[in-house]
């Protein structure tokens, strides 16, 4: 098979590898080869709860680990199970998300009892419920 | 097999994290050529793959935009616009490909043609 020369630095790369720079933790960025194996991640937002969303195909739900350390949420995974065959050679490798972690800091007001994930279609989802309290918080103003 | 790519990289020019275009892996066993796209998150309704006049076309369109009372803290990954084109050397036994979509893995096997697998050569 011919395939044609991989190029890190083609306009798509560069531009991935500044953003790399910028939004990443740096252990990953220096410790990393050319392909993905940090996998993107979403935040959204709504009035109840803070919706988080990790892209990182090919993995199991038990390979995993999301963790609540004081006002840190820890998310990690790693392949319990390598499916490969050792005859499997790649030919081109541009994603590998078997061993990962990514850090955020959450903001105040999360209920840290109630948090919940899941893992479908290659997305792990974390739902993160604001306390009752934050809810109730919002009111308007009325310009007097 | 060549790879080429015969439409620009759609990431470019788009705002980081609007549209992805998936990363691929590429790998060889002894009886077949295996495509792995990284597309997390869609259906395996919103590909669509098509063999013709010796290429194979791989597209999906997926629209992901946030409901109405949700706002974007981060965002570093986006829907999918994006068609990728392979030209399929005679290498490739075109009539067996196949496809499963699976843990956010588009993953496509093109079985090698009878010419290309490794054969014994037995001594007389």
């Amino acid at each position: 098979m011919k395939l044609v020369p991989y190029k890190p630095f083609s306009p798509a790369k560069i531009d991935r590898f500044f953003s790399d720079f910028f939004d990443r933790d740096l252990g990953s960025f220096f410790g990393s080869d050319f392909y993905d194996h940090t996998p993107s991640v979403n935040v959204r937002e709504d009035e109840k709860a803070y919706t988080l969303e990790v892209a990182a195909p090919g993995l199991e739900k038990e390979d995993f680990s999301v963790e609540v350390k004081d006002d840190q949420l820890i998310i990690s995974a790693e392949k319990k199970v390598e499916r490969e065959d050792q005859n499997d050679q790649y030919t081109r490798r541009e994603f590998n998300f078997s061993s990962f972690q990514r850090v955020f800091t959450l903001p105040e007001g999360i209920e840290g009892e109630k948090i919940e994930a899941k893992y479908d279609r290659g997305l792990l989802q974390i739902v993160l419920p604001r306390k009752e309290m934050e809810v109730l918080n919002k009111r308007t103003i009325e310009i007097g | 097999m060549t790879l080429l790519r015969t439409k620009p990289l759609l990431r470019n020019g788009y705002p980081a994290g609007s549209l992805s275009e998936p990363s691929m892996n590429v790998l060889e066993r002894e009886d077949a050529w295996v495509l792995e796209l990284a597309a997390p998150g869609l259906e395996k309704e919103d590909f669509e793959l098509e063999v013709a006049e010796g290429r194979l076309h791989i597209r999906a369109k997926k629209d992901m935009a946030p409901g109405e009372q949700e706002t974007f803290l981060r965002r570093e990954f986006g829907g999918y616009d994006f068609e990728k084109t392979f030209r399929l050397s005679e290498k490739v036994e075109a009539e067996g490909i196949s496809a499963s979509y699976e843990a956010g893995i588009l993953r496509l096997t093109l079985p090698k043609a009878e010419n290309a697998k490794p054969r014994k050569v037995d001594i007389q």
